[in-house]
């Protein structure tokens, strides 16, 4: 973990095959070791399936596949389980398949950028920030959250 | 409410008619299995009783026909989109409106255990759209397993009809 600088945010880095998702530390429940990821038949191919988190049931979801970075996500090594999006019921925690070990970073400033970003689809982008470790990707949680429960 | 009723053709037990709080019907599609609750009444029908079509785009349906009343099954897996192997019974939820079915390879009864508990479940990015199929998730012995929703299920199966 980098030290923390006056008026930083502290952010939960999750690597992707491009980048890094950037999700404030706030929106973010916990990090585990991959566990039995069970499919739902009947969904969208970047929804793994769900895994057991403490006893709840929560949607694994690959941001890779949805954002057109990857076409599979075989390699699941850790899941970041998400607190509920804003309007949604309390147990409606999904998560975050990554390849890697996410990182804790604190960002002081940074630089929107669209350099490296070639191939993202950007529906789900709200912006591309040039951070020191490479591209940074924030989510448009509203794109997101009308994809996740359009039913 | 609880009571079991069945009736019989060409000797053997054709249906089964459940209205049993606490009990699960366990439908197996392929590599699949879920849950649906017999709060509701589910008639349970074999494949031999059951008027067998396919409609357009290959959709295997089959109809039980009882006096001026007519209720259509449609395959569970092809609705959801995976394979399965042949299917042999089908389950008819005869308390909504209209009555709708589901077939599948294996549906049989199961108590709940008391060790198992449906924990609330939404899945993010249902094919389908509309309601969700699947309102829980049952985790307990013998692992985990999704439940349906009635409701969800009789919106896909309305929709898969109208196409």
């Amino acid at each position: 973990m980098t030290a923390s600088p006056k008026h930083a945010v502290p952010v939960l880095s999750v690597p992707t095959g491009l980048g890094s998702l950037v999700f404030p530390n706030a929106m973010v429940c916990e990090v585990i070791a991959k566990t039995d990821i069970h499919p739902v038949p009947g969904t969208r191919v970047w929804v793994l399936g769900y895994c057991l988190w403490r006893g709840v049931p929560v949607s694994v979801v690959s941001i890779d596949m949805l954002l057109g970075i990857a076409s599979t996500h075989d390699n699941v090594r850790k899941i970041v389980v998400m607190y509920p999006l804003p309007g949604r019921n309390s147990y409606d925690y999904y998560a975050i398949a990554t390849h890697a070990d996410p990182r804790s970073l604190y960002i002081e400033r940074a630089v929107e950028t669209a350099a490296g970003s070639t191939g993202l689809r950007r529906h789900y982008v709200a912006s591309l920030l040039a951070l020191p470790q490479g591209l940074g990707i924030v989510l448009d949680f509203d794109a997101l959250k009308a994809t996740f429960y359009s039913h | 409410m609880s009571s079991v009723g069945s009736t019989r053709c060409c000797g053997r037990i054709a249906s089964l008619h459940l209205m049993q709080k606490g009990f699960y019907l366990k439908i197996t599609e392929g590599p699949h299995s879920f849950l649906l609750a017999s709060d509701d009444v589910i008639s349970l029908q074999n494949k031999e009783c059951l008027q067998v079509s396919s409609r357009r785009g290959g959709l295997a349906t089959a109809c039980l026909v009882k006096k001026n009343t007519r209720w259509t099954a449609v395959r569970l897996a092809q609705m959801l989109g995976f394979e399965a192997g042949d299917w042999a019974q089908a389950a008819f939820i005869e308390t909504s409106d209209p009555v709708v079915g589901i077939m599948a390879e294996r549906v049989h009864l199961i108590e709940n255990p008391p060790t198992g508990k449906i924990k609330p479940f939404t899945v993010v990015g249902s094919q389908a759209g509309g309601r969700s199929v699947y309102r829980g998730v049952r985790v307990g012995d013998g692992g985990p397993l999704v439940v349906l929703d009635r409701d969800g299920l009789k919106e896909l199966v309305e929709t898969v009809l109208d196409k």
